[in-house]
């Protein structure tokens, strides 16, 4: 007998899928339309400037440091001369709903890869309608960064595993795009560089200590080496052609106004009568060197306390504004709660081998440094679009932990039927996200300005 | 059973072939309709705007040679580009560029004396290959994405017109005015642009290789990114240029005034500045290997980080120059060519590092 190519419930689900994207589509458009609508908002207007820039130097400019060409490129294949300013900030926005629609999907599979389809759907559901719609109609690099820093993030760990030269190229180049995406992947890629280095160093001692074969010991560990050699250069290789030009204009490999020089100003108004009034985007500041800012400069200039309490006040905002944001705090708050409790409940049973223990400090340095990082960046640039490049990250690592903790017991009788604590708890997580759709499309996505 | 089985099978196998072959042929055959209909479809669109064209060519005809006395010359100018206008809005670029054309050849567009207005009209992707369009008033016309390889338009007029992504290779532009003229990522190579005026045009991202601009008025031009290997721009006025990023390999800008001017990473090797006035120009990080820039005057320039190695200096004026960072390494200087120079980290030419004036 012929088997139907399509069963109903495949159907079924084919037109749930179609409707929630429809949904987000709806939502994305509707935000566009009646909340931004203003390309002088927020640093639009300079992502406009470096698309049109680049499309009429024939892809040679230079740019002046601050925003980084991967985005501007990717928007510059849209981008029509003949347009006026509104239409193509208009057109850039479209291009930009259309491009975290094409991410989704993307996001969905590797959620597969290494969870259950109903936990997957649930982690989509939260990421594309608490983060992604209300950011996907901004002529922004953010939804951009969020994806390939996740990929980056998730090779990154994968290379504690299973280390390899295919895995090694490929962390090596999503790693290059994502910099050239947005210039902030340089901690966790040193961050990686450092563990996986001590990880290395600890299993070729533990294999000596083992009295395992010396040849095979010393095979792996130049292997794992290899491997991270391969990450280092594949990475080089793909910014060479931009921090060749940063060296040969400014002076540096890895200059960038913002890490340069920003990150060591106590606000945004000092920064623009600093090096920016002092042409930091032409080339070095033409400024007298001892006003040029930097971490020596302003150790000599703050006290133990004033950098304390720049962190403290720093962390306490990147909390309040994520607490006040667009809905994501609270799935982060209950997987995080979720995740402690199991943690704690099977504590005993937890066996974490000694390598397993380097891709734990990984996580944790990583969430750590970054946190703290924009906690310390947040009186140049308030707001969560730096902080949302921890969400996915976050929302994995949890997630994982939650499946590697529970246990399928005590299981729950309902109907006849047992269940799993773990299974109820994601039915319970896509109830509550399906439920607060209608509040996010009806009155938050068009009251919520989410550029910032 | 069993060849029942591999009969049974063969058959579902055979069938399977034949429904792909029938698709297959069924989309070959769609594509091919397709194919038909828009060929079919195109040659009559070009039969129509033939006849659209002649219609054209008729009415102006009445209208300005044949001598429509009814109409006043007002009348007739204003007639005329009303019925431009609207049949341009009918015709391709091949047809388009008939008709202007049309119009150069019958004196109707002549610079100062145009009895038919074109501000404005739309010659987007006209094909002008080899036209002759000498001394026409093309000012504020639409000419982006046109053909005009070889073509003739010394002595013309296009003042601000779009001229983006337009093919202008060889063409002659000599002493014609494009000032504030848009020609981002136009193609200008070998094209002759002596004596022209390019006062505020826009020249981002063009192609310039071997244009000839001696004697061109280029003040504030914009010519960011520009590829302008082997460019001829002796004798030019290019004050306030902005050539950020251009490319002038070999280029001769001997005598060119660049006061003002914005150099910074344009690359320059091997081009040739003698007596070149660069005062107060931002050279920063440019490449200037093997340049010649002999009595070049280049006092108050910055350039910073720039790379002069085996660069001609003799007799420049270097006052008050910032060489900080610079690379002069193997330079062709005289002794007091550098007295009122400022250094900071510079390369002297005997690859010495020269810090006097560092802050």
């Amino acid at each position: 007998m012929i088997q139907p190519i399509y069963s109903f419930k495949r159907i079924c689900i084919l037109c749930l899928a179609l409707l929630l994207l429809a949904l987000y589509t709806y939502g994305a458009v509707e935000h566009s339309k009646r909340i931004n609508l203003d390309i002088s908002r927020v640093d639009q207007g300079a992502y406009l400037s470096y698309t049109r820039s680049l499309y009429e130097t024939n892809y040679n400019y230079v740019g002046g440091r601050n925003r980084m060409p991967v985005y501007p490129f990717l928007q510059s294949l849209v981008y029509d001369p003949s347009l006026t300013e509104n239409e193509s900030f208009t057109r850039g926005k479209y291009f930009n709903i259309v491009l975290s629609i094409a991410l989704l999907p993307c996001l969905f599979l590797i959620f597969r890869r290494f969870f259950s389809t109903l936990q997957s759907i649930n982690l989509l559901l939260i990421t594309a309608f608490t983060v992604f719609l209300f950011r996907a109609a901004y002529f922004q690099a953010e939804i951009l960064f969020y994806f390939l820093s996740f990929c980056s993030f998730l090779l990154m760990a994968r290379m504690f595993k299973q280390p390899g030269w295919k895995l090694g190229t490929v962390t090596g180049i999503v790693a290059g795009i994502t910099h050239l995406t947005k210039a902030s992947i340089l901690p966790g890629l040193a961050l990686f560089i450092l563990l996986f280095l001590a990880q290395s160093a600890y299993l070729l001692y533990s294999d000596f200590k083992g009295k395992i074969d010396f040849t095979r010991a010393r095979n792996i560990f130049l292997q794992r080496i290899l491997s991270l050699a391969l990450v280092i250069s594949c990475f080089l290789i793909t910014l060479y052609p931009y921090i060749s030009t940063s060296k040969r204009v400014f002076g540096h490999y890895f200059y960038n106004v913002n890490s340069t020089f920003y990150i060591w100003y106590d606000s945004w108004e000092e920064a623009e009568q600093g090096t920016r009034a002092y042409g930091d985007g032409k080339g070095w500041p033409e400024m007298p060197p001892e006003q040029i800012p930097s971490l020596e400069k302003y150790l000599r200039e703050h006290t133990a306390l004033e950098i304390f309490e720049r962190f403290y006040d720093g962390l306490d905002r990147v909390i309040a504004v994520a607490k006040k944001s667009y809905g994501y705090f609270k799935y982060l708050v209950i997987y995080l709660a979720i995740a402690l409790l199991t943690t704690l409940a099977s504590l005993r049973n937890i066996k974490v081998t000694k390598s397993q223990l380097f891709l734990l400090l990984f996580y944790f340095s990583y969430f750590i440094a970054y946190t703290l990082l924009y906690a310390w960046y947040i009186p140049i640039a308030s707001g969560n679009r730096f902080t949302l490049a921890l969400f996915l990250p976050l929302m994995f690592c949890l997630t994982a932990t939650i499946n590697t903790t529970i246990s399928e017991r005590p299981q729950v009788r309902l109907a006849g039927k047992q269940f799993s604590w773990r299974y109820l708890f994601n039915l319970f997580v896509l109830g509550m996200i399906l439920f607060e759709l209608y509040p996010i499309l009806t009155s938050r996505i068009v009251t919520t300005f989410a550029g910032t | 059973m069993k060849a029942q089985h591999w009969l049974t099978k063969t058959w579902r196998k055979s069938n399977l072939k034949y429904q792909e072959n029938w698709l297959l042929q069924l989309l070959i055959l769609s594509l091919l309709l397709v194919s038909i209909f828009l060929y079919a479809n195109h040659q009559i669109n070009l039969r129509q705007e033939q006849i659209v064209l002649g219609k054209y060519f008729d009415q102006i005809t009445t209208l300005f040679v044949a001598g429509d006395q009814s109409a006043t010359a007002i009348n007739k100018t204003n007639l005329g580009r009303a019925r431009t206008v609207a049949t341009l809005h009918q015709l391709s670029g091949q047809r388009k560029g008939q008709l202007l054309q049309f119009l150069a050849e019958a004196n109707l567009i002549v610079r100062n004396q145009s009895l038919i207005g074109l501000e404005g009209t739309d010659f987007k992707g006209s094909e002008l290959i080899e036209a002759n369009l000498s001394d026409v008033n093309l000012d504020r016309v639409n000419l982006a994405g046109a053909n005009l390889q070889d073509s003739v338009l010394a002595k013309s007029s296009l003042v601000e017109a779009n001229l983006r992504q337009a093919t202008l290779s060889e063409a002659n532009l000599a002493s014609a005015n494009l000032s504030q003229a848009t020609l981002v990522r136009a193609n200008l190579s070998s094209a002759v642009l002596e004596a022209a005026n390019l006062s505020e045009a826009n020249l981002r991202g063009a192609t310039l290789r071997g244009t000839n601009f001696r004697q061109a008025k280029m003040t504030d031009a914009n010519l960011e990114s520009a590829r302008m290997e082997s460019a001829v721009l002796d004798d030019a006025q290019a004050d306030g240029v902005e050539l950020n990023n251009a490319v002038l390999i070999r280029a001769d800008l001997n005598r060119v005034s660049l006061k003002d001017s914005i150099l910074r990473y344009a690359n320059l090797e091997g081009a040739a500045l003698n007596q070149a006035i660069l005062i107060d120009a931002d050279i920063r990080a440019a490449i200037l290997e093997d340049a010649r820039l002999a009595e070049a005057d280049l006092s108050n320039a910055n350039l910073t980080r720039s790379v002069l190695i085996n660069a001609s200096l003799n007799n420049a004026n270097f006052s008050q120059t910032n060489l900080s960072y610079a690379n002069l390494r193997d330079a062709n200087v005289e002794s007091d060519t550098f007295d009122q120079a400022i250094f900071c980290n510079t390369i002297m030419p005997d690859g010495e590092i020269e810090n006097r004036d560092c802050p």
